[in-house]
Order: C-alpha cells, then sequence, then structure tokens
C-alpha cells in the first residue's frame, strides 16, 4: 500500500508549524537557531514529496542544503562572537536597544 | 549555443566575481592595515567595478533580441538597468569605506572581497528567471549582509544587531522556501515561464489555490528584506546598531535588488495578481508608509528616524507593482536611482558625524552644525530636503512619476494616501535642518570636533549629490536612458 | 508496508522535535534535531529519492549538526535558566503554532485530489546521483554556480567573524 503524498505533506506542515513554535518558546540562541534548521528541513520534506519520481526534488534539495550549511557556518561564528562578548547566549540578555 | 548567451549575458558578473576572489587570494600577501600594499584593494575594487559596468555596456549594445525566456538567467533590459544601478551603489560605498573603516579599526581587504560577491547575489536576483536561482541570489544577499553587520566584533550593540537580522533573515528564507515548495507542487517546475505557461492553460482550482498560497509565502519572504510592515520590526533596530558605513550599504542595494526580484516575479509574470492578491499587496502599501512615517517623527536617533522614512519608501515603491507593464519598469528604476543616492549621502553624511566609535546621532548633534561646517549641513539639507520630495530634487522627480504614472493605471485611493503620507514625512525630514540652521551651537558639553572630510568620502557624497540634482534638474537624461534600456526589447 | 514504515518514521521524528521543545539542555535539543534528521532521510528513501536520503545523513545530519555539538561544547553555555519564556509567550507560541499549521493544512487537503491526480506520474525509478547530477549540469547551472561562491563567502565570513586574531 502506497502512502498518499498529502500525508507527507501533512508531516511537513506540522514540523514547520512546530519549529516557529520552537522560535518563541527557546531562550536560548543555538536552539533557536535549530528551530530554523527545522524549519526548512519541512520545506525540503516538501519539495520531495512533490517531485514524485523526477529528479528536481532532489536537486532542489541538496542546493537548500548547501545553502543552509553556508548559514550555519555563518550563523555558529556570530554566536561564537556574541558569546565571547556576553558570556551568554540567553536571548532575553541581547536587550541593548528597545523594540 | 544558449550557454554561450548566457555566459556573454553575465559577463559582468564573471568578472565581479573573478575580481572578488581574487582579492581574497591576495589580502593574506597583505597584512595589516597599515601596509601600503592594503591599500591597493579599494583602488583595484573600483577598478574591477567599473570594468563590470564598461562589461555591462558592452553587453548591452548587443543584446540578442530574444527574451531568453527558457534560461534562468535573463541579462534583458530590465536586469541591465538594475545591475548599472547595483554597480553604481557599490562604487559609492567601496569609494567611502577606507576612511570609515580605517576610523573603527575593522579594516579587512575581505571587506571589498564581500562587497563583490554580494554584488553577484544581487545581480543573479535582478535577473532570474526561476525561482531557485532567486532563492540563492536571495541568500548570497543575506549572509553577505550577515557578515558585513557583524564585521565589528568589539562592539555590543553590532553584535545584537547582526544576530537579530540573522535569525529573522533565516526565519524568512524559511517561509520563502516554503512558499517555493507551494509553487513548484502546483506547477511542477520552478522556472517563471512554465509557471506562466501553465497558469495560463489549465484553469484547475486547487493547483491556483495551491499556488497562491505559494505566492503569499514568497511575498512575505521578500516583503521582509524589504522590511515592509508587518515584517519591520528588526529594521529601527538593525539600522541604530550596525556601523553606519554598512547601513548606507544596507538601506540601499538589498532594497533595490529585492524590489527588482519583486517586480520580476509580481508584474512581469503575473500580470493576473491584480485581481487576486493585489488587496493583499495594497494595504501592506498603505500600512508601511502611514505606520513608517508616523513612527518616524518621535524619534530623536537620527538613524532610526531614516530607517523608519526607508519603511516608508519601501511602501510607496510597493505602487510600482500595480502599474502595469509598459512604464512600470523606467518609473521602477527612476525611484529607485533617487531613493538609493539621498539614502546614502545621507548616512555617509551620518558616519562622518558619528565620530571615532561610531556613536548614534541624534538631533541635538545637529545643532549649528551650520556655523562649523557649512558644506555638510548643506548638503545634509539637499539629502533630506529629496527624501522629502520638494521639487528640483531626484525625490521630487521619482515621486512625480511614480506617483503620476500609478494615477494613469487608476489607482487612485493609493496615491492619495501616498500623498498624503508624504506630507506628513516633511514634517521629521525638516527637523534636522531646522536643527543644523536655526539652533545655536551647545555650549556644554562641546560637540565632537568634526574631522576633515577624507577624499574617499567627499567623492563618494559628491556622486550622490550630483546624481541627486542632475535626476532632479534635468531628468530628462534618465528618463530618456531607462526608456531607451526598456525600448530595446520592445 | 510502505505505510507502516511511514509511520513508524514520522512518529520517529515527531518525537524527536518534540523532544527538543521540551528539553532544557542544549545538546540534548541538537542530539534530538539528529534523530529528526534521519528519520526524515528515511522518509526521502521512502519517497524513491536515495540521493536526498544520503545527502540528508551526510550534511544534515553529519555536517551540520556536527558543527552545532562543536559549538555547544566550544562554548559550554549554562543551561536553559528554569523559568523559561513567560507564560504568555507560551500560549501566544501555541496559538501561533496551531494557527500556522491549520492555515498549512487547509491549504494542502483543499488542494489534495489535485496532488493525487494532477501529475502525470512519471515511470523512472529512484532518483540516484546520475539522474541529479544531469539536471544540475544542465538545467540548474546558474543557482549551482551561486551556491559555489556563497559557500566561499559563508567560509570567508566565518573566518572574519569567529577567529580571534585576524
Amino acid at each position: 500500500m502506497t502512502v498518499p503524498i498529502i500525508y507527507y505533506l501533512g508531516l511537513s506542515a506540522l514540523l514547520f508549524a512546530l519549529g516557529s513554535v520552537g522560535l518563541l518558546l527557546k531562550r536560548n540562541l543555538l536552539v533557536q537557531f535549530m528551530c530554523v534548521e527545522l524549519m526548512l528541513n519541512a520545506a525540503n520534506l516538501a519539495f520531495v514529496a512533490f517531485s514524485q519520481g523526477r529528479a528536481d526534488g532532489s536537486v532542489i534539495v541538496f542546493i537548500v542544503m548547501a545553502v543552509a550549511a553556508a548559514e550555519a557556518g555563518v550563523g555558529l561564528a556570530l554566536v561564537v562572537v556574541l558569546f565571547r562578548n556576553r558570556n551568554s547566549l540567553d536571548s532575553e540578555d541581547f536587550r541593548l536597544m528597545k523594540g | 549555443m544558449n550557454d554561450s548567451i548566457l555566459y556573454w549575458a553575465l559577463l559582468p558578473e564573471i568578472l565581479a566575481g573573478a575580481g572578488g576572489i581574487f582579492i581574497v587570494l591576495l589580502t593574506p600577501f597583505l597584512r595589516g592595515s597599515r601596509d601600503r600594499g592594503s591599500r591597493l584593494i579599494p583602488g583595484l575594487t573600483l577598478l574591477i567595478l567599473l570594468g563590470a559596468m564598461v562589461a555591462l555596456f558592452t553587453v548591452a549594445r548587443d543584446l540578442p533580441q530574444s527574451p531568453m525566456k527558457e534560461l534562468s538567467f535573463s541579462g534583458d533590459t530590465f536586469s541591465l538597468s538594475f545591475r548599472f544601478l547595483l554597480l553604481l551603489i557599490c562604487a559609492v560605498i567601496s569609494l567611502a569605506a577606507r576612511p570609515f573603516l580605517e576610523r573603527e579599526e575593522i579594516f579587512r581587504g575581505e571587506f571589498y572581497a564581500l562587497l563583490l560577491f554580494i554584488y553577484l547575489g544581487m545581480a543573479l536576483l535582478s535577473g532570474s528567471q526561476d525561482l531557485l536561482s532567486t532563492f540563492v541570489g536571495l541568500e548570497v544577499l543575506s549572509i553577505g549582509c550577515y557578515i558585513l553587520l557583524g564585521l565589528k566584533r568589539s562592539d555590543l550593540r553590532a553584535n545584537e544587531a547582526a544576530w537579530k537580522y540573522f535569525l529573522l533573515g533565516s526565519i524568512s528564507s524559511a517561509f520563502f522556501l516554503y512558499g517555493i515548495a507551494m509553487v513548484f507542487g502546483a506547477t511542477g517546475s520552478t522556472r517563471y515561464a512554465d509557471l506562466f505557461a501553465l497558469m495560463g492553460s489549465h484553469s484547475d482550482k486547487q493547483a491556483t489555490l495551491l499556488l497562491n498560497c505559494g505566492l503569499a509565502l514568497i511575498f512575505v519572504g521578500l516583503a521582509f528584506k524589504l522590511a515592509l510592515v508587518p515584517f519591520h520590526s528588526w529594521a529601527a533596530d538593525v539600522y541604530e546598531g550596525a556601523p553606519s558605513l554598512i547601513v548606507a550599504f544596507f538601506s540601499t542595494a538589498p532594497k533595490v535588488a529585492a524590489m527588482a526580484a519583486l517586480m520580476r516575479f509580481f508584474n512581469f509574470h503575473f500580470p493576473r495578481m491584480h485581481y487576486s492578491a493585489g488587496h493583499f499587496a495594497g494595504w501592506i502599501a498603505v500600512a508601511s508608509m502611514t505606520l513608517g512615517n508616523l513612527a518616524a517623527i518621535s524619534q530623536q536617533n537620527v538613524k532610526r528616524m531614516l530607517a523608519y522614512s526607508s519603511i516608508a519608501h519601501a511602501g510607496y515603491m510597493i505602487l510600482a507593482i500595480f502599474i502595469d507593464n509598459e512604464t512600470a519598469d523606467t518609473t521602477l528604476f527612476i525611484y529607485l536611482l533617487a531613493y538609493s543616492m539621498m539614502n546614502l549621502g545621507a548616512f555617509l553624511i551620518l558616519s562622518l558625524l558619528s565620530g571615532k566609535g561610531d556613536l548614534c546621532v541624534s538631533l541635538h548633534d545637529l545643532s549649528g552644525l551650520a556655523e562649523r561646517r557649512p558644506g555638510l549641513a548643506a548638503l545634509l539639507s539637499l539629502f533630506l530636503l529629496s527624501l522629502t520630495g520638494i521639487p528640483l530634487t531626484g525625490g521630487f522627480t521619482a515621486k512625480f512619476y511614480l506617483f503620476g504614472s500609478a494615477l494613469k493605471n487608476g489607482l487612485v485611493g493609493l496615491v492619495i494616501i501616498a500623498v498624503l503620507n508624504s506630507a506628513v514625512s516633511a514634517y521629521y525630514y525638516l527637523r534636522p535642518v531646522v536643527h543644523m540652521y536655526m539652533k545655536p551651537l551647545p555650549e556644554s558639553p562641546s560637540p565632537a570636533e568634526v574631522p576633515p572630510v577624507p577624499i574617499g568620502f567627499a567623492l563618494a557624497i559628491g556622486t550622490a549629490a550630483l546624481a541627486i540634482l542632475w535626476l532632479g534638474i534635468l531628468p530628462s537624461f534618465w528618463l530618456e536612458f531607462a526608456e531607451k534600456v526598456n525600448l530595446a526589447l520592445k | 508496508m510502505e505505510f507502516i514504515l511511514f509511520l513508524i518514521f514520522s512518529f520517529i521524528c515527531i518525537a524527536a522535535v518534540l523532544n527538543m521543545l521540551f528539553q532544557k539542555e542544549s545538546v540534548y535539543c541538537a542530539l534530538s534535531l539528529v534523530v529528526c534528521m534521519a528519520s526524515l532521510a528515511c522518509l526521502y528513501l521512502l519517497l524513491q529519492a536515495p540521493f536526498a536520503a544520503a545527502i540528508q545523513i551526510i550534511i544534515y545530519a553529519g555536517a551540520v549538526m556536527v558543527l552545532f555539538l562543536f559549538v555547544i561544547m566550544l562554548l559550554d553555555p549554562r543551561s536553559d535558566s528554569g523559568s523559561g519564556r513567560p507564560r504568555r509567550m507560551l500560549f501566544l507560541a501555541t496559538v501561533l503554532g496551531i494557527s500556522l499549521f491549520a492555515a498549512l493544512a487547509v491549504f494542502l487537503s483543499r488542494s489534495q485530489s489535485f496532488l493525487n491526480s494532477g501529475h502525470p506520474k512519471p515511470a523512472a525509478g529512484q532518483i540516484g546521483a546520475v539522474e541529479v547530477g544531469l539536471a544540475l549540469f544542465h538545467r540548474y547551472l546558474i543557482p549551482l554556480e551561486a551556491v559555489g561562491i556563497l559557500i566561499l563567502m559563508a567560509t570567508l565570513g566565518a573566518v572574519l567573524l569567529a577567529k580571534k586574531k585576524i
């Protein structure tokens, strides 16, 4: 019995929503960033599900992963800089500017 | 055959990319900012940018007549004009960068390489005919901006600004990506041409629903980059915290590129959007103008004020999406040219006035500037007047053509709101001018001495001022330029 | 059979994500994200995309998450200070998450029959490295080149930002 595509899409929507919930719930910068990675993964699942046996989905996933890896490199470098200057990764501690 | 056309169309970008890689390889051999060798790099960058501009004009002269719909990048006249503008912005920034970066002790050769790479991403964005290319172009632009914002590592405010922009930026790219996934699901392709053909051929209601949902998410992703209203919360903090010169770049070039992508996607390829999603975009435009202007009124910090003003300007620009194909490119190009030049000029002057350490400039700090530095005060007033849209400045020409062609398209309501908003904006744009000319020099504490203007800064500010005045007094040259560029395809 | 496998792996995936949301230590969060990504790779296999599954393991679970773990070990941050977010934020997050999910689910389920019928399913079997490579160097050449520049830029940026003495 094959699985209807809609199930995969439902899972991807759920993961996307859970990622955005995590962004609001977590205070640790690193974990917030992990939630963004989760959202990208949800989009990737949607691509593979939508492509239904064509190569395009895998190609897009490949490129998205390369982009995500680049983003992770820069983001983690920023985290390291922040931690060196503040000795904390709590997002509540970052309130120098109003708004 | 197609490949050779593609590479020919991409000649300026190939030049810029090769130049950037060359600079990356060169910098390890030139240590330290005091080294004479490392002073070569700004000049080299300028040379590369000028070379790319020459290449751009060469490519433009023998542009193939076929619009190359099947390729993922189009070197058509629309992208040519926008790439010209992007090169101009990069050139102005690289002129002014060295004195500022040396003052803040963050001068690195890699800054210039990053500038060239970001140009590459923005150029891709302005000519992209494929959603995946658009996504990658947007990411090159955003990741470059994250690095530039974080460059001043010791400054806590700059760190915080960089992190804020990074986190919100990556969330917005996740939304953008999910939107692409939905469009891909509805049409089975990421090519604009394929989407358009499929949109025309089958009127499957369910596919259209999926497509519209995807389009809305893509719009959200781009609206974030433009700081349109529901997605604007980062703008003021990032502008305040980041080094001023980088804000000058950051408030202009990404907006030009994102606006070009928005235009290419929503205006060229989905003319029917007027009826389906038009209301949505219209409300966003109104909200951005109104909230941006209202929030700007109460700001004491000039950088924050300009941040809110750029939100309002992004709202005006959205009007161009609704204008039909014939005049839209010309108007948008003129508006973005004026906007980027006046913003560049204003932020460059602010980064001079802020002094070492790049402290924020408040209205109070500007008091009596006309006595001390009449030249700088006059130029800053010129840029602020142009932002207001006073006649004889570029801002007026831009607003005149934008609102005029919006009226021709029957957008009376939106234009009335935009004009009212421009009138409100005069209040906060003119307040710094009043401070500079009418208020006396503050007695105590004595204001920090403004150092003499470095020659690079003078050239950069001069270029911006010249462009503004030229566009304001003799707009016909630029209009002909933009129209010639647009007619070439018809 | 396929359906059962789908159920198992999607259950593992959701459980891992929920664990990530309720964990306090960031190391455990990272590890549960690795579990989630590995189960997503199994789902890609079920979707006939072995290439995507392989790179999911190699790049995401292998490289990106290891980078995260390295940073966590390097910085050794204190765990999330117990109190967490204020209750109002918790409420807001839940409402937002549910509404986002509901909106996406409604849009997707409305187009369900289109998705099941719309595309002519090509007979092609699994999507391996050959198909991906051909598409990558023909149709998607420009994005690929741009990604090359992007990775160069990110490397440069990471060094510029994080190296102690440049």
